[in-house]
């Protein structure tokens, strides 16, 4: 999804920033097209209107010389001077045909006309334009556009000379397709003109197709017949077309318009095409950056996505497959500290998963590797029917060696006699340091008598002293084994019967025991007795009873014999015949003596200063007294300034 | 529009006896003297018969000499080439049209001016020769001078009817009716407006 959105957004950019370019540039070239197209439109319908009155002037003058050359014709001078009607008119005639004319006149000096082959005045009637008349007499000749009946006429007109003037020729020349079909070629513009004469009809001559011929008919009488420029946008159907309105130059009041228009799609054609070319080819570029974005999107998500794998291994745990880019850049470097940090990460997970299971000191496994091993031998033993034992052992007095010889011997110690228990072991048991001087031994065995072979090799492994310094020691151990599937089902019951059997030999005063079954619930009892007894003396579980001794001479009370008593939160309250030996065989009597003997002193005291002058008996356990610390426990009771000589000390057998 | 500024009436000079003369100014409306106008006066009653001479009208590097030749009506007239070149010398003009065919030197025959009235003449290969024969029913006529002055003399006593013709048609003096006796010398100045005008006819 991460990757995806990297193209995408990578994409969105290439694409917006090269759409952006592309709109402002189509928007800059139609925004300088369109000013363009407006001058060019301005410009050549303008040179359109001057072309068009060029070329009706140069036809005019051409016309007017045509013109006099015919009335300059001897015969046609005589037929006109004949003064006969018919003569006249059919000299007219033919010699209209001669050029071309579409109509001829004949005027008299005084200005009437005798001849008028449209039949458009009568004969003795003024001619109808008399200022172009008045044009010739100035200038000779003369020459106009006019509208007659509705059509617009190049009118010229002439002398007949003979050699005075006898009367006016005029030839008219109509204004029709030819003509504006002529300017459509040399302005490439469409060229309407009509009449806008009142009265006639007018007729419109253009180079429009029919249709649009029909729309402007519609619209020619609304147009403005003023003599201003217009230029307007005039829609002929459905093309538009730029349009630029002149009247031409008439006289008379004749009034012609002539209408010039260049179509708006003809004159943006070539800008549109050119739009289309920016468009298509902007349209192309974009393709191209699209691809190469796509191209670069993978080249860079690529490696990002063997980066992203190579992590998720990482993480979960496998340190052995490298990220593989073969790439010399950023990305190949970052693969390369990829595969640096996960070495590093499995050699730190090494260290730790090693300190997790082994035991500092002594580098042997601890307790959670000991119970791991042991289960995979449960494991592994169901599968093959062997047997697997396990041997837990626990030193004698240590806690006095270490206190005596120091923590540092004691670390020796330990660290000495994992060695020595690593060496008696074959290949496939495993031995381990559970904590303190407890120490365990998983081993395959065929049968289930194997663990005492086991223990006694450990034993005898023990039994040569173990020189530390200048310091040589003796080490006892109790050792207690249990065997899969004899005595237990599971690796952590396994334990705890290795466990009892090993407290059933220290209390037996044996080195080795074989759990037995059927001793869990007594043996579970004395153990959590054994722990909970630590902690009576701090938490003031224990009292001490008075029993008076009584003289049978006197019938006086001697003495008073001190029994310890402890008040269990469950059991209720305990004799010390059930706690005084687990007290020896764990260690703990010593501190149970001195609580006994401080609170015995002070009682003894106390009872001094009421006025009872009494001796207090307290029984010392055997085995305490053997220890270092008991009598100058003793000792340090007795000198201390309310220590009434009134008491005495005597040794039990067991209890105190 | 007539513009007939005035007539002026004045001294009479006895030059013969019983005849007298009429002096004419023809000037236009600027004030500028009148050259080759004809002035003719037409006596009441009949007229002196023409007398047998024959008139010229002549052609001389493309031009025609004079450029306006009165006569009297039923003058004969020459009309002699002096050019190197040939001439069609023709005329369309009601008081006689005719044509002279192609010539060098001189035709044959003259051509008789038996009509009063103005023949314009014109050769066809040349348009820009251009004349005037000015046919009159009276042998009292002359042309103005370049100070657009005429005299007629040996007038006989008598009433006239004094015309003046002159190129430009448009705004031709209205005629003047003059009575002469003994021999006295009158002054009479016509006005025209002298232009090119194209009005009016022969």
């Amino acid at each position: 999804m991460a990757v995806r959105r990297f193209r995408t957004k990578l994409l969105v950019l290439v694409i917006v920033a090269l759409v952006a370019l592309q709109t402002a540039t189509l928007i800059a070239v139609h925004v300088a097209g369109q000013r363009t197209l407006r001058k060019r439109i301005d410009e050549e319908l303008h040179v359109g209107a001057r072309v068009l009155d060029r070329v009706l002037r140069t036809r005019a003058r051409q016309l007017a010389d045509t013109v006099r050359v015919l009335a300059s014709d001897f015969a046609f001078k005589e037929a006109i001077a004949s003064g006969d009607r018919p003569t006249i008119d059919s000299a007219l005639h033919n010699h209209g045909e001669r050029i071309a004319a579409d109509a001829v006149f004949l005027i008299a000096p005084d200005g009437t006309v005798t001849s008028d082959s449209l039949a458009s005045t009568r004969t003795g009637k003024p001619f109808a334009f008399p200022s172009l008349l008045r044009t010739a007499e100035e200038n000779n000749e003369a020459s106009a556009t006019v509208s007659i009946a509705g059509r617009p006429y190049q009118l010229v007109i002439t002398p007949v000379l003979a050699p005075q003037p006898i009367a006016w020729v005029c030839m008219g020349f109509a204004l029709d397709e030819r003509v504006v079909n002529d300017i459509r070629r040399l302005t490439s513009l469409e060229v309407s003109l009509w009449s806008t004469a009142t009265g006639a009809n007018p007729q419109l001559v253009t180079t429009l197709p029919a249709p649009l011929r029909d729309s402007l008919v519609s619209q020619m009488r609304t147009l403005p017949a003023t003599r201003t420029i217009t230029e307007t946008t005039l829609p002929l159907r459905d093309a538009n077309y730029a349009t630029l309105l002149e009247p031409l130059q008439t006289t008379d009041g004749s009034k012609v318009n002539m209408l010039v228009q260049l179509s708006f799609d003809e004159a943006r054609k070539p800008f549109a095409n050119l739009e289309l070319q920016i468009f298509t080819f902007t349209s192309l570029a974009l393709l191209a950056a699209v691809v190469a974005a796509i191209i670069f999107a993978r080249a860079v998500t690529r490696p990002l996505r063997s980066l992203a794998d190579g992590a998720e291994r990482i993480e979960r745990g496998d340190y052995v497959s490298p990220i593989v880019i073969n790439q010399h850049d950023e990305i190949g470097h970052l693969a390369t500290s990829f595969n640096n940090m996960q070495q590093a990460i499995a050699l730190r997970e090494e260290q730790i998963i090693y300190q997790a299971t082994h035991d500092g000191l002594t580098g042997l496994p601890n307790r959670t590797l000991f119970m791991d091993r042991l289960a995979q031998g449960i494991a592994a033993s169901k599968r093959t029917g062997d047997a697997v034992g396990m041997i837990m052992m626990d030193l004698d007095r240590f806690k006095e060696i270490n206190d005596t010889l120091g923590h540092h011997f004691g670390d020796q110690l330990l660290i000495e006699i994992g060695r020595r228990l690593a060496a008696t072991l074959r290949e496939g048991d495993t031995v381990a340091r559970l904590g303190g001087d407890e120490f365990a031994v998983r081993f395959m065995a065929r049968e289930p008598s194997h663990g005492i072979r086991v223990a006694k090799r450990i034993t005898e492994a023990l039994e040569k002293p173990f020189v530390l310094g200048e310091v040589a020691i003796d080490i006892n151990a109790s050792i207690g084994i249990a065997t899969f599937p004899t005595h237990a089902d599971d690796a952590e019951s396994l334990m705890k019967r290795a466990d009892i059997a090993m407290y059933e030999a220290k209390k037996n005063h044996e080195r080795i025991a074989v759990y037995e079954a059927g001793r869990d619930e007594h043996s579970l009892r004395r153990l959590s007795l054994m722990m909970e007894l630590r902690h009576a003396v701090a938490n003031n579980q224990l009292d001490l009873h008075y029993q008076p001794k009584i003289d049978v001479a006197t019938e006086r009370v001697v003495h008073a014999e001190a029994l310890a008593r402890w008040h269990h939160p469950v059991h209720g309250m305990m004799r010390p015949d059930e706690f005084i030996p687990l007290a020896e065989q764990t260690g703990n009597i010593g501190l149970i003596t001195k609580w006994v003997l401080r609170r015995a002193i002070h009682q003894c005291a106390t009872w001094l200063r009421e006025g009872h002058d009494l001796a207090v008996a307290v029984n010392l356990s055997a085995l305490d007294s053997s220890t270092p610390s008991s009598p100058p426990t003793s000792a340090r009771c007795c000198r201390r300034p309310d220590f009434p000589r009134r008491t005495s000390f005597s040794r039990s057998p067991r209890a105190p | 529009m007539r513009h007939i500024i005035g007539l002026l009436v004045a001294a009479v000079t006895p030059m013969s006896l019983c005849a007298a003369s009429l002096s004419v100014d023809v000037h236009n409306g600027r004030g500028s003297a009148v050259r080759d106008a004809v002035v003719y006066a037409i006596p009441e009653g009949k007229a002196p018969a023409a007398p047998k001479r024959v008139a010229v009208m002549d052609q001389k590097d493309r031009t025609f000499l004079p450029h306006v030749l009165a006569v009297q009506t039923g003058t004969a007239v020459r009309f002699p080439n002096n050019d190197d070149i040939r001439h069609q010398v023709y005329s369309f003009s009601r008081a006689k049209t005719f044509q002279l065919p192609l010539y060098k030197g001189t035709p044959a025959s003259p051509i008789v001016f038996d009509k009063s009235g103005v023949v314009a003449l014109g050769c066809n290969i040349h348009d820009r020769m251009s004349a005037f024969v000015v046919i009159v029913d009276t042998p009292y006529f002359a042309k103005t001078d370049g100070s657009g002055r005429v005299s007629l003399r040996n007038l006989p006593p008598g009433r006239y009817v004094v015309h003046v013709w002159s190129e430009d048609r448009r705004n031709e003096p209205a005629p003047m009716n003059i009575t002469v006796s003994g021999e006295e010398d009158r002054n009479v100045t016509f006005v025209t407006d002298v232009g090119r005008g194209l009005h009016g006819g022969p």
